[in-house]
């Protein structure tokens, strides 16, 4: 058995992850890029009985002058100088590159092909979407492109698998050649200047190839191997006044002028067919007036089916956890191991699996939208909006996302190229009501309305939790509005979007998609809200010097005192205890800075450990009114609903209590993972810590306005 | 004539482009002296281009179609 290692590159919107998935199916898995946080995926697939591949998908890419993180990879990846000696030193090594191209969009799609072919890679020309470009009638000699090319050229549809068996046999013999089939067929002519500067680089540094050395001319800012020592040589060899945006235009000129003719050559295209389907949807969709409507409708749509559809698994993982934390409970002798792992563990996991129903189902939603081209759509109609707010068209998929959860939202800011953009797009995301925040709303909003509560046709209730997803989305576009006018940047922000034509989702792509980024939330979210859920048992369960066992003895006494039967004696003890423990401590502690908003100790509890995640706010508040974890909302609520304080004897729950709270949960950045991801995205705490601190200082004064207007 | 002159419905060819910077994009996505442009459609604000390179869609900044200049017909 032999292993090998295969780049999958092409433009954006080529239909390279349709190919992938039919090269690889699921044996797959996504990591990161040496060095950078850009998902790469990979798959593992055998040619032969004796050929084992292992594919590498890299992000869409337009040539070999990137403009954001995602497309910086291919270049970073094969400048490096190592890249075409058989060993790498910290790289991968590739043994070939199959080069993706849409035959319907063929000849914009070489430019990066002439590029790469320039490296002496073993490579293979792909001409993917076979199957529309016969519906198109368009049709490729590629026999004749092979032999102009010099290297393979196999014709399939990733959508189909037609030809995948052909483009399986074509890689292993490319594979077992072993040859580099490198030529000259695209090598770019440099000016006199150019070829001076790429020889002196070339020597210097001891590559193979000038135009290697020319990427590293062209790219010796940020190429993140070179080292600052040469980049000070680079940077002294090519001197300030030589233009290189000039000479990148004059390269990309003299590609098109190479390849151009023989596209022409070898494509029979029927140009007669002006108006498509695609265009006649997008004469609705993107209509100034009703494509807005139809966008804000979709997006109706898609929170009703989260909420209607994922509330029956929801139940169920409940459930299920509830029975498991029993099960243990009534097999494991009574200590603190079995606290720990009924308490801990595995009210914990429960804690980060109960929201897999409701991401899963945005995700399957939003990446039909992608998949199917309309996302591009939504960013043409509001990119304008947007950058009034210091975002870019490209955030509206960010934001859409950060109502089911604000992680992987975060993470699809990538594919914003302008930092400033893309770093408001991440400081604002949060704000928007993730799936989190409902457990809590529902909770807290019967406090504010009563169930049966008519404002017209309207239900009152209906009315706030919409209220409060506004709330969210000003406060998100509020936000990037200060933040634009206090950032500043010289980088220009660009739209220059395709447009691609509209596609039937394959449901694979999308199924594979949902898979891997609740399998990203699962990861991410769910390490810190295990480790958090643990940290919480032990404040709740542990108290300074014997004060635990005080307090249960008075407590015991009391109930004795009483009369009380076994469950309210229980139920006593516990919250005799929480008040007694670490955390009882911590939320005596900030009582004084949060009475102002209406706060007691108990409610400092919660705030506390919704800091961790705010999901947490239910369970806390079932362990604090001691009505046993496994409590169901409801007790929850008739519980909080009779609760008085012991001073006033007023009700602790009023409704200015229960919508400062509210308005607490709306603002506050209380997600510990959420944090994780914009410190690993944006490579640095700074953002992290001022995004937690401007969001807890508005969700302190927004709670402060409201409870001393209401109260 | 400038891209963000032209008409709904009106094609023209590609000149030049008056910031290189974005040239350089726009021709890594095809868009390259010569290309045939027709203007499809415009958000309600006018700030926004649905625009067609050769056939294919794009959306453009009303800035960034100001500096695309376009072939007289």
């Amino acid at each position: 058995m032999q292993n090998f290692k295969v780049a999958l590159i092409g433009n954006p919107n080529c239909g390279k992850s349709s190919l992938f998935n039919q090269l690889t199916g699921l044996r797959q898995k996504v990591g990161n890029f040496h060095g950078v946080t850009v998902d790469k995926k990979s798959g593992v697939a055998n040619l032969t009985k004796d050929i084992k591949v292992n594919f590498i998908d890299f992000p869409g890419t337009y040539s070999f002058y990137p403009t954001s993180i995602d497309e910086r990879i291919v270049v970073s990846t094969f400048a490096r100088p190592d890249a075409l000696s058989d060993n790498w030193k910290e790289g991968e090594q590739f043994d070939a590159i199959v080069y993706v191209a849409d035959i319907t969009q063929l000849e914009k799609h070489l430019l990066l092909f002439s590029q790469i072919r320039n490296l002496g890679f073993p490579t293979i020309l792909t001409l993917n979407m076979s199957d529309v470009a016969k519906e198109e009638s368009i049709i490729v000699k590629s026999e004749i492109l092979s032999k102009q090319f010099n290297l393979p050229v196999v014709e399939v549809s990733g959508r189909t698998g037609e030809g995948i068996s052909e483009l399986k046999k074509v890689i292993a013999n490319v594979l077992l050649e072993k040859n580099k089939n490198s030529n000259n067929t695209f090598a770019y002519h440099f000016s006199e200047e150019e070829k001076k500067i790429a020889q002196a680089i070339q020597v210097e540094f001891g590559l193979e190839s000038e135009y290697q050395a020319w990427l590293w001319v062209q790219h010796h800012e940020w190429l993140p191997f070179l080292s600052a020592a040469q980049r000070i040589t680079i940077k002294s060899i090519v001197t300030e006044k030589f233009d290189l945006l000039k000479s990148q235009v004059r390269e990309t000129m003299q590609r098109y002028d190479r390849f151009s003719p023989v596209v022409a050559k070898v494509l029979k295209k029927d140009t007669s067919a002006t108006d498509t389907w695609s265009d006649k949807v997008d004469r609705v969709v993107t209509h100034s007036v009703m494509g807005p409507i139809i966008f804000f409708g979709l997006m109706i749509l898609i929170f009703q089916a989260i909420f209607s559809w994922a509330g029956y698994p929801m139940d169920l993982i409940d459930a299920g956890f509830g029975a498991l934390s029993e099960g243990v409970g009534a097999i494991l002798p009574e200590g603190m191991f079995r606290d720990l792992l009924t308490e801990g563990v595995i009210a914990g996991l429960g804690g980060v699996l109960i929201f897999i129903p409701q991401i899963a189902i945005l995700f399957f939603l939003i990446s039909l939208l992608e998949e199917s081209g309309y996302m591009a759509r939504a960013v043409y109609l509001f990119d304008h909006s947007m950058r009034r707010f210091g975002l870019n068209g490209r955030s509206i998929v960010a934001l859409v996302s950060g109502g089911a959860c604000a992680i992987p939202a975060i993470m699809s800011t990538r594919t914003i190229s302008n930092w400033k953009e893309r770093l408001i797009t991440i400081m604002v995301t949060p704000l928007i009501s993730c799936s989190a925040r409902l457990p809590v709303y529902a909770v807290l909003v019967g406090f504010v309305v009563a169930a049966d509560q008519y404002w017209g046709w309207f239900n009152m209730q209906g009315l706030v939790f919409m209220g409060l997803y506004l709330l969210g989305i000003l406060a998100a576009l509020g936000a990037g509005w200060v933040f634009k006018k206090i950032l500043k940047t010289e980088e220009a922000s660009y739209l220059m979007l395709e447009l691609p034509v509209y596609r039937r989702p394959l449901i694979r792509n999308v199924l594979l998609n949902v898979y891997e980024k609740t399998k990203t939330f699962v990861i991410e979210a769910g390490k810190v809200i295990f480790v958090i859920s643990i940290v919480l048992w032990f404040m709740a369960s542990f108290a300074p010097g014997n004060q635990m066992e005080l307090a249960e003895q008075q407590a015991t006494t009391q109930a004795l005192e009483l009369q009380l039967d076994d469950t309210e004696k229980e139920n006593l003890i516990a919250s005799k205890k929480i008040e007694a423990s670490y955390a009882g401590h911590l939320g005596k502690f900030i009582e004084p800075v949060i009475r102002p908003l209406g706060f007691d100790w108990k409610i400092g509890i919660a705030l506390i450990t919704s800091f961790a995640a705010r999901e947490v706010f239910v369970g806390t508040m079932a362990t604090i009114y001691s009505i046993g974890s496994e409590a169901e909302e409801v007790s929850v609520i008739d519980r909080m609903a009779t609760e008085r304080n012991l001073e006033t004897g007023e009700l602790v729950y009023n409704r200015a209590t229960s919508l400062s709270l509210l308005i607490f949960y709306v603002f506050a950045m209380q997600c510990m993972s959420t944090l994780a991801v914009v410190k690993r995205e944006t490579k640095s705490w700074k953002w992290a810590v001022i995004q937690f601190l401007f969001m807890t200082a508005l969700a302190y004064l927004g709670s402060l306005l409201v409870y001393q207007v209401m109260s | 004539m400038r891209l963000s002159e032209l008409k709904i419905g009106q094609k023209r060819a590609v000149e030049s482009f008056e910031d290189s910077q974005m040239g350089g994009k726009l021709m890594t996505m095809g868009m390259i002296p010569g290309s045939l442009i027709e203007l499809v459609r415009k958000t309600a604000a006018g700030k926004t281009f649905y625009i067609k390179v050769n056939g294919y869609g794009m959306a453009l900044r009303l800035s960034e179609a100001s500096k695309i200049f376009l072939k007289p017909s």
